[in-house]
């Protein structure tokens, strides 16, 4: 009882504050439709060069790309495409080198860092339709199921690559706001000192927040998606209880980051900054908006480990390449363990009492 | 009556200074106590670690023969607790705060219950107001009732008044005297001399840390021994050996501009007084005659005057 209380008082609170109201659902809806209006339907033809060396493979990836939208295959000589990609005429140039017999086929990629964009989705694309390959060969051998599974990559345009992204950046910025915010500002206020004097249990008052913004975070989810879906397109191919179960655990990281970032913050200015500085960096080398792989090696070895990061892998995975939870299991343990660790952590630094409270007592003691 | 709350040499430490030093007293059932005290005097401290909230760092509080330390969790459903400057959240009705922190208690206001509170506060009209919509007294009497939420027997309030004007502050006295009339023991903070002569039955001065005289507020006056205080401005300062000429018991202190007299016999000490000014052409203006207050016993006790 005094869970669901709790549970009910926390969700009233976020939903009459205005500006938490405006970063929970309105803030991932601007994203989307900009980012739609921008890339979303038929603005910038991707114009992607093919070096081919005629092997089964490169066929299958003529096969793929033919059907989708978005994305013109250019075929020519690698040295004139070459050329074409520095004047920007094309945007990607993937080139199929013969192997030798029992080799994996080496495909090379080039692109113009400066085309973060652009090449960014024409990567994204064209490893969406390699991966697609790999599996369908991997699973099922038999040449003719290859193109079905092929189709499955159709949907690769950029808004469906952008959704899980914006589910999982929305899920980041909300439970760590959403967590750390209240708790600071309750903190300074001398709520938390009150509460400390009733006999809930630490667990009880603290779980009731998580499960509050795990709620937000399926609000959150739902209409993006019911946006994506209704407004550009974008075909849903994986489980939705699947990615519900991604999205409960990616909110529950994210709520131990954001008790442990209550624990760091003395005071709730230092909330923004703290949080925005966690946020952002991750944001963008989480693969959000873009793959990250023009980064330099070292660059993309932090993106790796970084908690959006599976939250998005896992995400994109599941809810437009059509994977299944045991195909991202690495990703989900991965953020399990960091869930540990924020926990760990945020119990060593959490305070009922602000430095504030404390130093004004000793002051007036 | 007996014994309800029962402090033996508290004492706590910061660093090297001694904000509460091996306080000792008792509380009967019923009563309303003070501690009354400037700011800094360890009043807070002391109160806080009756709650529990605050470690001590010697000492043991018992309340109803329950010690409130090493295990304050066990007093928990016997106290309510109106910490001092408390806030509220902002986004909440009146109701929806009472509510929440009964369930953090475990229990569940009936709608009597809920009435019942909110008219001993005042605040029947208010029940769906968001508390940042409150003046300070409404706010004030909200943390009061808050505290009684889960029906506590001792409730310690830390300053209920201050920042509140006159008219407020009576009103939050009528519940305190409510409360006390429902067998509730009160222990407050003040330091308003007013207030701890007009609600407490018994006060504890406290200054660094040590209560320096403990009793009801009518009798730490008159163990000053003192029947009237007589303060004037005058336009020379008066000699000492003037001042004892007119009969006055207790010596002179300089309060800003005027002057103060204590005496026994009023009637007497004010005649010889305009007696004198007028053979030695001294002005006398602002002749005021009052009874001494707990204000002259806490002067007379710490050389300091209260203010706010």
């Amino acid at each position: 009882m005094t869970f669901w209380t709790l549970l009910v008082a926390n969700t009233r609170l976020q939903l009459r504050n205005r500006s938490s109201l405006f970063w929970h659902f309105a803030f991932p809806l601007v994203f989307m439709v900009l980012f739609g209006l921008i890339f979303g339907q038929g603005a910038g033809m991707l114009n992607i060069g093919m070096v081919t060396d005629n092997s089964v493979t490169a066929q299958h990836f003529e096969a793929a790309f033919a059907e989708i939208e978005g994305a013109v295959l250019i075929q020519g000589e690698e040295a004139a495409l070459l050329e074409d990609l520095k004047d920007g005429q094309i945007h990607l140039l993937v080139a199929f080198r013969a192997a030798e017999a029992g080799q994996p086929l080496d495909v090379e990629l080039f692109y113009d860092q400066n085309e973060m964009l652009a090449s960014g989705m024409a990567r994204s694309m064209v490893r969406g339709v390699l991966d697609g390959i790999t599996k369908a060969v991997l699973a099922v051998p038999e040449l003719f199921r290859l193109k079905e599974t092929v189709i499955s990559t159709e949907v690769l345009n950029f808004m469906s690559f952008l959704l899980p992204g914006v589910i999982g950046m929305s899920i980041m910025f909300s439970a760590l706001f959403g967590t750390a915010y209240p708790l600071v500002t309750e903190r300074e206020k001398g709520i938390l000192r009150r509460v400390k004097l009733t006999p809930v249990k630490t667990s009880v008052f603290l779980g009731a927040k998580a499960v509050g913004m795990t709620v937000i975070a399926f609000m959150q989810a739902a209409i993006i998606i019911a946006t994506g879906i209704s407004l550009f397109d974008v075909q849903i191919l994986g489980s939705l209880p699947a990615a519900a179960f991604v999205t409960l655990l990616g909110a529950l990281m994210m709520v131990s980051l954001g008790l442990l970032l209550a624990g760091v913050a003395k005071r709730v200015e230092s909330v923004d900054s703290i949080a925005n500085a966690i946020a952002m960096p991750m944001m963008f080398l989480a693969g959000t908006f873009f793959e990250i792989d023009g980064a330099p090696d070292w660059l993309q070895s932090v993106a790796g480990i970084l908690p959006l990061t599976h939250l998005n892998s896992a995400l994109r995975d599941i809810l437009i390449r059509g994977q299944e939870l045991a195909d991202v299991l690495p990703a989900l343990l991965t953020m399990v363990a960091w869930a540990l660790v924020f926990i760990l952590a945020a119990a060593y630094l959490f305070k009922w009492e602000s430095p504030k409270i404390q130093g004004n007592n000793r002051k007036a003691a | 009556m007996s014994v309800i709350v029962d402090v033996q040499e508290l004492t706590k430490r910061y660093g090297g200074f001694l904000a509460v030093n091996k306080v000792s007293f008792a509380i009967e059932q019923g009563e309303i106590f003070g501690f009354l005290g400037p700011n800094g005097a360890g009043k807070t401290t002391c109160l806080e670690m009756m709650e529990g909230l605050r470690k001590p760092d010697g000492g043991k509080v018992l309340l109803k023969d329950i010690s409130v330390w090493p295990e304050p969790a066990k007093v928990k459903n016997l106290i309510g607790v109106q910490l001092q400057s408390t806030s509220f959240y902002e986004e909440l009705t009146v109701k929806e705060i009472l509510v929440l922190f009964a369930s953090l208690y475990g229990r569940k206001l009936s709608g009597r219950e809920l009435d019942n509170l909110l008219s001993m506060a005042g605040l029947e009209e208010k029940r769906n107001a968001y508390t940042n919509s409150l003046s300070g007294g409404q706010k004030q009497r909200l943390a009061i009732i808050t505290a009684l939420v889960n029906e506590p027997e001792i409730i310690f309030l830390d300053e209920p008044t201050t920042g509140l004007d006159p008219q407020a502050r009576r009103r939050s006295w009528e519940i305190i005297r409510e409360l006390q009339g429902k067998g509730k023991t009160i222990i407050l903070t003040t330091h308003y001399m007013e207030e701890a002569e007009n609600l407490c039955e018994r006060v504890a001065i406290i200054d660094q840390g040590k209560i320096v005289a403990i009793d009801q507020p009518q009798e730490l006056i008159d163990q000053l021994g003192q029947k009237a205080k007589i303060s004037f401005a005058s336009s020379r300062p008066l000699a000492s050996l003037f001042l004892a000429e007119l009969g006055a018991e207790a010596g002179q202190v300089n309060s800003g501009e005027g002057q103060i007299v204590f005496t026994v016999d009023p009637a007497q000490t004010i005649g010889a007084l305009l007696e004198k000014a007028k053979q030695e052409g001294i002005v006398i203006k602002n002749l005021h005659v009052s009874s001494p207050s707990l204000d002259d016993v806490f002067l007379s006790l710490t050389g300091k005057e209260l203010r706010d």
